[in-house]
């Protein structure tokens, strides 16, 4: 009755703590109160000779109690209590299901027996903990425990039965972001993590961390695995092209690391169970990386995928990191490069025979012998139009991908050719090279020609002879760093290389270079140009000033191919925007299974301007060797663009051959990807200790060894009880609509009505 | 047909007919040598009209420097004449830019030689190059050199230099001899077809091309040229006739637009 009248309890009305909740502050209800107060005694004072004097002084009392009720109610009166929590507390424990939890190196106390990371983790969770329930039995009793296993992303857990070591990659950021907003309305105590911390991707550890922090929740880490750098094999990176020439050599640098080896180690290149090239190293000095640089020719046609691995050793924790592949599409067609020479000379010898004796280029020379006589080598069927010259339409120029000009002068072309040439380079993306000698440049009177547009130097007045000075080559800051000048992948090794190299004989002045241009070699320090590029249009160009340099050829010993190296690197270089007429390509060369692979190609009619309206075919074939037709449909948003989408569910090798209706199999353009299971998760394997501990204290919370692991229990009870603690909470009681108060005013207003009535005022 | 006859016409003065000079001394030979090239130049003098200005390059005709170690009376500096009037003719009937100095180099020095990477030699005897100087001939080939061996044929009859230096690169590339070139072979026909192959000025003709080459594996370039005829002697212009003179000229030609193009 008197909690139905009062809203709660005598001991709640008595201990809580009485407030105003009204936003109209209490000086105004109390000056209001008074007004109305006042005008009581006023209106009952005249009437006071008219009434017993029992009612002259009840009256006002009673209309004085009203007034004070109705301000009591408009103050909007409430009790607050203290009240325990009623909300059950919350724990969550996340658990590293990565592949590199399945890597055996971990050992509880004394290091004992070593057992799977995750297998060390499922028994500290069910069965390692004190008094034999495990830590979930234990975070149990005080909150309740929501299991989670996180890879890439985290994922909610029935029980450790189903924590499985399989996922390719590790986001400690991810997972506790999508944990904190699963979580966000529950009470949370702890968040604990068991990890190894390897090879985390996404955001950072730091980053990680301050989302728990951000709510005051303490992320407890145990970590699990070998912190110590453990001897292991790891074939880091290969870098491989992905589309060579038939008969090319293909050139691979495999990054190793070799963590603790001693003696050499194999490093082999296998093809299925073909093994095509097997190479002895010894480790590097002062550093366990090493860059290993692997040369093989393909013998396949087509697409296929290589493995370059290390055979394992009895030291290593796990073989998994010793192996990486990469794919390699066969080209049929060799690279066309036209070169036209002004006249015999020692340039035009050894600059042929750097690309001749490579079967990736077909070099198609045009020779001028004497006045209006050419020698034209390695020209093929359909080629015989050069004998009248250089090529006057589109079709027969933009049948090379690269155009070198040796010392010819500008006279030697027409306007036309000339302009065939911009269009060339600008629209077709192939590659002009200029070489230095008497008739080139602007000796060779190409100031104010489409080709003087193109050239990434400026020219020199024609007055300005060719000096036959000999000077050593300087290579630029940004020359260093170029695809062009690298010969080798270490910066240090590639600067010392270049330091080395021999002198030119011969050089054509030229002016500066143009803005956008790369300037890579430089006569001295500051010098002018030796040579420069750049791109232009779709295409690129290159200036390269001197005329001798076969001199790098004869004056360096015949087993060095830096002369035929840097040759062929710089027109690899011209020619990357050359543009064929079908072409395919995947995003990626390796897709875990499931995943979907976008087929994109490009097709060109013969003038290679863009076709949208072609009927394109897909056809991919996986490990089983069964054909799959997929149509491509043109993708609207790029012209000649078409893509079609598959999803690889077997891993192992995948073909995929496009063609053209119409154009016949012999046009159809191959490309290769692999669908496999990721191997990254165990690269760098080791229990990433410092970071994790780092992440941990920076919550508020603490890290653990798996042998330490037995402390957590403790901390976790620690922290469920703040939590707990925080969860109690202020409850307000609004009283403005308590029965009480609207019986009492019901109460007076009526007393005054009969007393009003009795003495004859109503 | 037309640059053949030109070539004619632009010759040097008509040399005696008959046999070679053997029997005459060296300071006659040089001497008649250097009388030959006298009117040589100013008839070529003359004729030339070769565009100049769209000429490159620098091509340099060394003659190399080494030992012959038996009693034949020409050694490696035989005939000099006979490379000026080569790169006079050069310089006239091709694009060539021929550079008119004369050059010497040595296997010992290197460095030197290998800025002249066609080079030129000869002689009538046996020769001997010690293990540094066959390990530089071997790297110099190998690098892209060519070397142009004709032999100047002791005695009319005798072709030891040719023999000789057939050994010596056969030594040098065991696994690869010297083969002779077939009579189809481009330097045969780079610029003057000669369909006979390499003239034949005197001695022991070796095969129907009467020239042998080391073909570099893989690619088949000759990387050096050896005839065991006396072409070079054909170059003075002094023996023979001029019809065969001038064939001797146009294989020299040949060789070196054929160096210069591959």
């Amino acid at each position: 009755m008197f909690e139905a009248l009062f809203k709660c309890d005598l001991r709640t009305l008595l201990e809580g703590d009485f407030v105003y909740l009204s936003r109209i502050p209490g000086e105004v209800r109390f000056v209001l109160f008074v007004g109305f107060l006042a005008s009581a005694w006023l209106l009952y004072r005249e009437v006071g000779s008219k009434v017993s004097p029992l009612a002259r002084r009840a009256l006002p009392i009673m209309r004085s109690g009203t007034y004070a009720l109705v301000f009591f109610i408009l103050g909007s009166p409430a009790i607050e209590v203290i009240s325990p929590g009623v909300r059950e507390i919350y724990t969550a424990v996340l658990v590293d299901t990565s592949l590199s939890m399945s890597i055996e190196d971990a050992s509880t106390e004394g290091g004992g027996k070593k057992q799977a990371r995750l297998s060390a983790a499922i028994e500290l969770l069910g069965e390692g903990a004190p008094e034999g329930g495990g830590l979930l039995a234990e975070i149990g009793r005080s909150s309740r425990c929501l299991l989670y296993g996180f890879d890439r992303s985290p994922r909610r857990l029935a029980g450790i039965e189903e924590l499985r070591p399989a996922g390719g990659g590790t986001n400690v950021y991810r997972a506790l972001r999508d944990v904190d907003a699963e979580l966000a309305r529950l009470p949370l105590a702890a968040v604990v993590m068991l990890t190894d911390g390897c090879r985390n991707e996404g955001g950072g550890l730091e980053e990680a961390a301050r989302i728990p922090a951000a709510r005051g929740v303490p992320l407890f880490v145990v970590g699990i695995g070998d912190p110590s750098a453990a001897r292991d094999y790891e074939v880091v990176r290969v870098v491989a092209p992905r589309r060579v020439r038939r008969n090319a050599e293909v050139e691979l640098q495999v990054t190793v690391r070799h963590a603790g080896a001693e003696g050499p180690f194999e490093l082999r290149v296998r093809r299925g169970d073909n093994v095509v090239l097997s190479s002895r190293e010894e480790p590097a000095k002062g550093t366990d990386i090493k860059v290993v640089r692997l040369v093989f020719t393909p013998d396949h046609e087509g697409s296929a995928t290589y493995v370059v691995e290390i055979p394992p050793a009895e030291f290593e924790r796990t073989a998994a990191n010793n192996s990486a592949r990469f794919a390699i599409d066969i080209q049929d067609e060799r690279l066309p490069v036209l070169y036209v020479e002004g006249s015999p000379r020692l340039e035009y010898r050894f600059l042929r025979r750097a690309m001749f004796m490579d079967p990736e280029f077909r070099v198609v020379g045009m020779l001028r012998l004497a006045r209006d006589r050419f020698l034209v080598q390695g020209a093929g069927a359909g080629e015989e139009h050069l004998q009248q010259g250089f090529p006057s339409t589109r079709e027969r120029l933009f049948a090379y991908q690269a155009v070198i000009l040796g010392d010819i002068e500008a006279a030697h072309f027409t306007r036309e050719q000339m302009e065939l040439l911009e269009e060339f380079v600008g629209s077709r993306g192939g590659g002009l090279l200029m070489l230095g000698g008497v008739n080139s440049f602007g000796q060779g009177g190409y100031a104010g020609t489409p080709i003087e547009k193109m050239l990434p130097v400026a020219l020199a007045p024609r007055e300005r002879p060719y000096s036959d000075e000999t000077f050593a080559p300087y290579p630029t800051r940004e020359g260093l760093a170029h695809p062009v000048m690298m010969l080798s992948q270490n910066p240090g090794q590639n600067r010392s290389l270049w330091e080395k190299v021999p002198p030119l004989i011969g050089w054509t002045p030229v002016g500066s270079a143009k803005a956008g241009a790369a300037v890579l070699l430089t006569k001295g320090p500051g010098g002018p140009s030796v040579l420069a590029v750049q791109n232009y249009g779709a295409g690129r160009t290159a200036a390269f000033t001197s005329g001798g340099s076969w001199y790098w050829q004869v004056s360096m010993p015949a087993s060095d191919e830096f002369h035929e190296r840097f040759w062929k690197q710089l027109v690899r270089w011209l020619v990357s925007g050359a543009r064929e007429q079908l072409t395919v390509s995947t995003s990626r060369d390796i897709y875990a299974r499931g995943e979907g692979v976008f087929i994109r190609a490009t097709v060109l009619g013969k003038d290679l301007r863009p076709v949208n309206d072609a009927s394109v075919v897909a056809t991919v074939t996986g490990p089983s060797g069964n054909p799959e037709e997929i149509p491509m449909n043109w993708i609207l948003s790029e012209e000649g663009v078409y893509q079609c989408r598959y999803v690889g569910e077997e891993t192992g090798p995948y073909t995929v051959s496009v063609r053209v209706e119409g154009w016949g199999e012999a046009k159809a353009a191959t490309a290769g990807f692999l669908v496999a299971e990721e191997s990254s998760e165990f690269a760098d394997s080791a229990l990433k200790e410092q970071a994790l501990r780092a992440m941990a204290e920076s919550t508020g919370g603490r890290y653990f060894a798996l042998a330490d692991a037995r402390g957590l229990a403790a901390e976790l009870e620690r922290a469920i009880a703040r939590a707990s603690s925080a969860e109690r909470t202020r409850r307000t009681i609004p009283l403005w609509d308590m029965p009480a108060l609207y019986v009492a005013l019901m109460g007076l207003v009526c007393a005054e009505w009969l007393v009003r009535r009795r003495a004859g005022l109503a | 047909m037309r640059r053949e006859r030109e070539l004619k016409d632009r010759s040097g003065p008509e040399t005696p007919s008959g046999g070679p000079a053997r029997g005459l001394s060296r300071r006659e030979f040089l001497a008649g040598g250097l009388s030959a090239l006298s009117g040589a130049l100013v008839a070529l003098e003359r004729a030339a009209r070769a565009d100049e200005a769209v000429k490159t390059g620098q091509f340099v005709f060394p003659r190399l420097q080494f030992a012959v170690y038996d009693e034949s009376p020409d050694k490696w500096n035989v005939g000099p004449v006979g490379d000026v009037i080569l790169k006079r003719k050069l310089q006239e009937l091709t694009n060539i830019n021929v550079s008119p100095e004369p050059k010497v180099v040595r296997l010992a020095d290197f460095d030197d030689m290998c800025r002249h990477p066609f080079v030129f030699m000869t002689s009538e005897g046996y020769f001997r190059l010690d293990p540094a100087e066959e390990r530089n001939l071997r790297e110099f080939l190998e690098r892209g050199g060519f070397i142009l061996a004709d032999d100047c044929v002791l005695w009319a009859r005798e072709d030891r230099f040719f023999q000789c230096y057939r050994d010596l690169v056969n030594k040098l590339f065991p696994g690869n001899p010297m083969r002779e070139v077939p009579l189809d072979h481009e330097i045969f026909h780079i610029y003057y077809d000669m369909k006979e192959g390499c003239p034949h000025m005197q001695g022991k003709r070796a095969g129907r091309s009467n020239a042998w080459a080391l073909f570099e594996r893989g690619t088949g370039r000759i990387m050096t040229f050896a005839t065991p005829g006396d072409i070079h002697c054909g170059w003075m212009c002094r023996y023979w006739g001029m019809d065969k003179n001038m064939e001797a000229i146009k294989m020299g030609i040949n060789i070196i637009i054929y160096f210069l193009s591959h």
